[in-house]
Formats: structure tokens, sequence, C-alpha cells
């Protein structure tokens, strides 16, 4: 009955919450030539609804998903990987905050601290492959994909699973990184927007960083392998923003613009939220994760 | 219970099994025999949906493994032949894992696993994480991880591999268990085994089935094939010949081995008659000094010969 009257009330949240993100995004881009369009105070509740809604209705109604998610979420708190990259992360991130913090202070500029996201979403990059190479070829290696999917758990329900679970440690670093902008908070005065849409950016591309990896953990039973895939993967596509200069105004340097991680970040957070680019973002998480599935489920065809 | 019909697998050109049929009825408990690489991991895991067949059907409880694949899996629990575990948790969460995913009602999943933890004799080390574990004890959760989900089918691969002569009592003992709730397929390659365990055994050799029987029927015609080593000190060339002339003995071979005299296998004959006192009164009283007389057991691989070129011969 509690269980009941949960599942519904999650649905409700989640519902409320993306109707305000749509009406958000249609009043953002009607009011764009106003510089200062104020949503005030509604999304200091809709926004926790919308994420409580989101994670509430993953639990209760994906349950296949969900008690993957919880194991991988325990595998890597029990085990040293999770704690090493994040050491990592926030040293060299901290690091490059400290160093913005004095450059701002020679020479102040504009949005300079949601520019540091921009060097966290980098070592992104590097460490998110190091995370996800476990996810599916450790079972493969060590034979419990054998008693995994003998299981009645469906293939794309496993791909989900890790991804979220993945997605999980990630969210944590990355929670742990919005640290800086509170700092500065605390000494100064930020402007919130352009830091707000970093954010979002960022936690869009780590969705698309870690589906790739997921994608990279399914084609091989090493895990080596599945990060030197999944390396190459971002890290090519990371350096596609070069063709930004190759001939300007030209398709080819569109290409950099709006596939690129770092292009695409810089636009996030200058502030605007851009729908395309969100778009592109969540069809690249989607294809990968689509593209895993596919992997795994030829892997046992006939 | 478990139906297979006509299955075959390839494996690029090399066929692991073919065309193999044979049916489980509910509550039976089934040995699955053969030497290593007759097939039997390859059909297990084509019952489990792990891999698809080339051809043929399986199906587990009515649904076919490949078309209604999340059904059969439903039904089935099953233990991979090396007990692959998840090292970083404990027993407690690794049987919780393993009856979550089948979607054993959540309120009920903790009792479950209690009782679980103690028919899998998993008290002591309820909380202690797998890879901690000794062998015997991975064996057991992998057990546990079989029938956590109370399914109508537990399928076993070489269940008792690898343990010390204690816990594979110990396991055997439990698979007996298992069988009155449960309808249970293991393979083995040794024949004991599957006399100890087995209401019916099905034996395979290089991807076919070879025979079907009970155990007792299937002993009996490894007593009857039972053969004796003789050694006698006379090296002479007429003994041969001799012990082939004794009433019953179905054949006398010379065999090359190094010691004192010569060493020969006498074939016991086809009824299964002891003949142990009337060989060896019978080197007695022709004087040729018996130095040695030793039964010789049938060993699998005998059986397998035996089998194939019987099947062989009747065709």
């Amino acid at each position: 009955m509690v269980r009941k009257v949960a599942s519904i009330v999650c649905l409700a949240f989640l519902a409320i919450g993306l109707a305000y993100v749509a009406f958000y995004l249609v009043a953002s881009t009607q009011n764009a030539d106003e510089m200062a369009w104020n949503p005030g105070w509604l999304p200091w509740i809709t926004f926790p609804m919308l994420i409580i809604g989101a994670a509430a209705t993953y639990v209760l109604w994906f349950p296949g998903c969900w008690h993957i998610t919880l194991k991988e979420l325990r595998t890597y708190f029990a085990s040293p990987i999770a704690y090493a990259v994040m050491v990592a992360i926030f040293g060299i991130s901290n690091l490059i905050f400290w160093w913005t913090l004095k450059g701002m202070m020679t020479q102040p500029g504009q949005n300079e601290i949601a520019m540091t996201t921009m060097t966290t979403c980098f070592l992104l990059v590097l460490i998110t492959p190091l995370l996800t190479m476990r996810l599916i070829a450790e079972e493969k290696r060590s034979g419990t994909y054998e008693i995994l999917v003998t299981r009645p758990i469906h293939d794309l329900q496993m791909v989900v699973g890790k991804f979220m679970g993945a997605m999980g440690v990630m969210l944590v670093i990355i929670a742990v990184t919005f640290l800086q902008p509170l700092m500065a908070e605390l000494g100064g005065n930020p402007d919130w927007g352009p830091i707000w849409s970093a954010y979002v950016g960022l936690i869009g591309w780590t969705a698309a960083f870690v589906a790739i990896g997921v994608f990279a953990s399914a084609l091989t039973a090493s895990q080596i392998a599945a990060a030197a895939i999944a390396w190459f993967m971002t890290i090519m596509m990371w350096l596609l923003s070069a063709l930004r200069s190759v001939d300007p105004g030209k398709a080819i340097s569109k290409l950099g613009e709006y596939m690129s991680p770092n292009a695409v970040m810089e636009e996030f957070a200058r502030g605007t939220i851009d729908t395309t680019r969100l778009i592109y973002v969540a069809s690249l998480t989607i294809f990968f994760l689509f593209a895993a599935w596919m992997t795994l489920f030829s892997g046992r065809s006939r | 219970m478990i139906e297979v019909e006509g299955l075959t697998k390839f494996y690029g050109p090399y066929p692991a099994i073919r065309d193999v049929s044979f049916r489980v009825e509910e509550g039976d408990v089934v040995a699955f025999l053969g030497p290593n690489g007759a097939g039997k991991t390859t059909t297990m895991r084509i019952l489990t949906s792990y891999t698809a067949p080339t051809s043929g059907k399986a199906s587990i409880a009515g649904f076919d493994v490949w078309d209604d694949s999340m059904n059969s899996r439903r039904h089935i629990g099953y233990l991979p032949e090396t007990s692959p575990l998840y090292n970083d948790l404990t027993v407690r969460q690794h049987l919780t894992y393993g009856a979550r995913l089948c979607g054993y009602p959540g309120d009920k999943v903790e009792g479950r696993v209690d009782d679980v933890i103690d028919l899998c004799n998993l008290t002591d080390r309820a909380d202690a994480l797998i890879h901690k574990l000794s062998k015997g004890y991975r064996q057991r959760v992998g057990l546990g991880m079989a029938i956590v989900h109370d399914p109508a089918v537990v399928i076993l691969d070489e269940p008792t591999i690898g343990l010390d002569p204690k816990q594979v009592v110990e396991t055997r003992r439990l698979i007996r268990e298992l069988g009155k709730e449960h309808t249970v397929m293991l393979s083995t390659h040794i024949l004991p085994e599957a006399q100890s365990i087995a209401q019916r055994v099905i034996i395979i050799n290089e991807g076919s089935i070879v025979a079907e029987d009970t155990p007792d029927n299937l002993t009996a015609q490894i007593r009857r094939a039972r053969s004796l080593r003789v050694r006698v000190k006379d090296t002479g060339s007429t003994v041969a010949a001799k012990l082939r002339d004794l009433a019953g003995v179905s054949g006398v071979r010379r065999t090359a081995e190094a010691g004192d005299g010569a060493c020969y296998e006498v074939e016991m004959p086809v009824d299964g008659r002891d003949m142990r006192a009337e060989v060896a009164s019978f080197i007695v009283g022709n004087n040729w000094g018996l130095l040695e007389m030793t039964p010789i057991e049938m060993t699998l691989e005998d059986v397998f010969l035996r089998l194939t070129t019987e099947e062989e011969g009747a065709a």
C-alpha cells in the first residue's frame, strides 16, 4: 500500500518537474532578449522535485535496473576505485580552481568560475573510462556474467543498471566539485546563471562519457582494452574542437562547434542552455547505451 | 520439466553437440555424465539461455529457452562450472542480490535468504566477504545462488569439481536434499557421483547422447563388463589359449607389463557371473604359478568405449 502510494507520488513529482523544465526552456527562449529574466523562487521547489521524482521513479518502477545499480554502487564504494578516482579529480580540479581565483584577482574576467567546469569536464574524460571499464568486462572475465545473464534480467536492464551505477559515482564526484562555486559564494559574488548551466552541461557530458564507457566495456572481456576504447572515442571527440578553426563558418567548423565536448561545454559555461546541444548530448548517451545493448544481445544470438 | 529436441550447436565449423534430445520429468534428479569436452556445459548453457543453439529446441517448464527466455530463466537456478561469484559482496548480500534479480517478492527476500543460508550450511560465514571464503564455501554460495529464488529446475555444472572428499560428500548430500523439492540436472564426469545422487543418468560423448538409463541398469552393465588382471610365473604361449578355453571367459589378452612372469587381462562372462574363484583354481591347477590377481574396475572411458562400440555394432 505504502509502496503503491509512493510509486504514484514519485510519478507526480517527476511530471511536475518535467513540466517546469519545459516551461522554463520555452520561457527563457522567449525572454532571450531581456538580459535579466528572473525565474524567481519556483525552480527551488520544482528542480528538487524533479530530481527526487526521477530518482524515486527509477527505484520504484525499474527494480531490475535498480538492484544492479545498487550492487554496482556497493562494489565501487567497497573497493578503492571510487576513492582513487575522487581524490584524483578533487586534487587536480581544486588546483585549477585556485589558479582561476588567482587569475581573477589580478585580472577580473567574466564567469571564470563557470569556466573551470571545462577543465573538470576534461578530467572527467580522462577518469570516466577508469571507472566504467570494469562494468561488463570484469563480469565477462571472472565468469559472473554467466550467473547474471542466466537470471531473468533483460540485457537492456543490465546496461541501464550498470550505467546508472557508474553515473551515481560520477554524480557524487560532480557534487563535490560543486564546493568550488559555493566557496566562491562565501568569498565573493559569483554569477550563478552560468554556473548552473555549466553544471547542467557537465552532468550531460558525464552521462555521455559513461555511456561510451559502458559500450566499450561491453565490447571486450579485457578491462584495459575497454578503457583504451573509451579513451580513444572520448578524446577524439574532445579533439574535434580543433576543427572550429579550420574553415570558420563552413560545415566542417560547425562540426567541431557542435560535436566536441569542450566547444559545447563552452556554450554551457557562458550561461546558455541550448536545446540543440542538450539533445545532442542526450542522443549520444542513448545511442551508446543502445549500442551496448546490441553488443550484448548479438553476443548470444544464434 | 526439461524438454530438449534435436539440439545442435556449432562453434565455428566444430559441433559441440549434435542432435541431442532428452526429457526430464518433474521431481527427477538427472545426472549428465561425460568426459571433458563432451558437450555437457554447452547443453547446460543453452538450457539457461546463455548461448543460443544452432538448431533444435529446448524448453523449461513449457517455456522455450530462446523465444520465451525471460520466463524460462525465471524457472531456472544455475550453478556454472567454476561457481563464479562477486568477490566484494558478503554471502548475505550476494544471495539477496540473486533473489532480487529474479524478482523474488521484496518482503519475503530476507526470510528466504536466511532459509538458504541455513540449508547450505553458511550460517557461520553469512556476513563474510566472498573473496575470503574457501573453495568449499564458495561452492555452497554458488548452490545457494542457484536455489535462492526457489526455481522449479536447478541446473548444476560439475558441482563437486575441485572440492576435497569431505566437501564432496557434503555437497552431494545437499544436492540430494534439493532433489526433494526441485527438478535437478547436474553434470559430472565421475560415475559413482552420478550413481549416488541421480535417479537417471544421461551419458554424452563427443556431442551425442550415448546412453540413457537408471544408474542401477548402467552399473549392472558395467559390472558385467568387468575383467581380471592376472599375473602368472609361466611365460609360455599356451597360457592365453588355455584360459580362453575356460568355460565362461569371454576374452583373454596378453598385456605388456613390466615385472615377473606374464600379465593377462581376462574378460569376465557377459552374464555377470563372478568367476574369480574359478580362474584362480584353474591357474593353480595348471601349475602356472599365480602371482597376482586383481579385478579391473571399469573406468568411465571404458564404459564409453564399450557403449560406443556396442552402438556401432548394433547399427
